[in-house]
């Protein structure tokens, strides 16, 4: 910590190594919520040829 | 010491003028990933004693919604114990004692993950899954952190039971319903779970002490705590038996089983005989086989069941 409060901030107190750790933890939230709509939309794949292949001939 | 409330602990857990700019890492210690790879095993398990088959991505997707709601529930219980995290040694390094992640953020984050676990759940899996991680999550973060923790010295006994719901919930996630097989797995687990971690509250006795939290070790003293480790032990050594007493698993999980847990009551033994200079050694060794055993009894079952099925 005594190295961020050292480093020069702007004007919201936001130094260069705190800034990289906001990028890197959007970064990881964006490829989080990316894996869940890739996870809904395989689970929703299968659900539907789980219901395609037992459908009522 | 009746009951510790947090008012009485006073602890001021004040935040690093930069915490909002917690890492990703220190995200995911918020979500204790040890504890979670115990869930994650143990869920897995019961999904796939299972008398269903699940589609891989269906299984897949429950076992990373399951770990989710896992992570969720340490968040929220890292957010309320951060006063008495601050005064143990062992805690003390966590990410809102240590002041690296607010206490808002930590609350925060665990309600999203908390929501999110259990409504994606129940959309992509089933509603009875979705129910038990909900209550699972409620336990541990409410009745366990909240209310247990801090007024008796049987906390853990009776927390211990949100800690035995994963394979339950990995059952239920294949098959929609709950039946005998996952509720032994449950009582399993739930017997496990005071030796395993009476073990630890005994090495770290002077921490709880502190901390003021209402442990075996600290109300009633070792001896009765190693006294209580020795009974649960035994206990937990017929409970291990019910899967071949009741006829879903074979001799080879029966012997396997056996053998682990005589060693186990062995070192409960052990423990119990132990001089107080050695205590924390044989304490220490007890916790540890205590995590293999927990690991390899679950992975008997799954072989025993290949093994029955000619593979």
């Amino acid at each position: 910590m005594a190295n961020e409060t050292n480093q020069e901030a702007d004007e919201n107190g936001w130094t260069p190594e705190l800034l990289k750790r906001r990028r890197r933890r959007a970064l990881i939230m964006a490829l989080a919520l990316a894996g869940m709509v890739g996870m809904f939309f395989l689970v929703t794949v299968v659900r539907l040829g789980e219901n395609v292949a037992n459908r009522a001939l | 010491m009746s009951q510790t409330n947090k008012a009485e602990l006073e602890i001021n857990v004040e935040p690093a003028p930069f915490a909002e700019a917690g890492s990703a890492a220190d995200f995911i210690s918020l979500m204790k990933p040890r504890v979670m790879s115990l869930v994650v095993f143990t869920a897995l398990i019961g999904l796939v004693m299972a008398p269903a088959s699940v589609h891989p991505v269906v299984g897949v997707s429950a076992i990373i919604l399951i770990a989710l709601g896992a992570g969720a529930s340490a968040a929220l219980n890292m957010w309320y114990d951060a006063d008495i995290d601050a005064v143990m040694a062992r805690t003390q390094s966590r990410p809102v004692p240590a002041g690296r992640i607010t206490s808002e953020d930590a609350l925060m984050f665990g309600l999203w993950m908390s929501g999110l676990s259990v409504l994606s759940m129940a959309v992509l899996i089933n509603y009875v899954t979705a129910a038990l991680l909900a209550f699972t999550i409620f336990f541990y973060a409410v009745v366990y952190t909240m209310f247990l923790k801090r007024r008796t010295a049987q906390n853990i006994v009776i927390g211990g039971a949100a800690g035995a719901f994963p394979p339950v919930i990995g059952w239920a996630s294949a098959t929609g319903s709950v039946s005998l097989e996952p509720l032994i797995f449950f009582l399993i687990i739930f017997v496990w779970t005071p030796p395993h971690f009476w073990a630890l509250a005994l090495i770290k006795n002077d921490d709880y002490r502190a901390a003021q939290i209402p442990m075996m070790p600290v109300m009633h003293g070792p001896v009765a705590t190693m006294r209580q480790i020795l009974i649960y032990s035994l206990a937990l050594g017929v409970t291990v038996m019910l899967p071949y007493l009741f006829g879903f698993s074979g001799l080879f999980y029966a012997l396997g089983a056996g053998i682990l847990s005589f060693i186990f009551i062995g070192l409960a033994s052990l423990l119990m005989l132990s001089p107080p200079a050695r205590r924390d050694r044989f304490a220490g060794m007890l916790f540890a086989y205590s995590i293999f055993y927990l690991f390899v009894i679950f992975t008997l079952l799954p072989v025993d069941r290949l093994m029955a099925s000619g593979v």
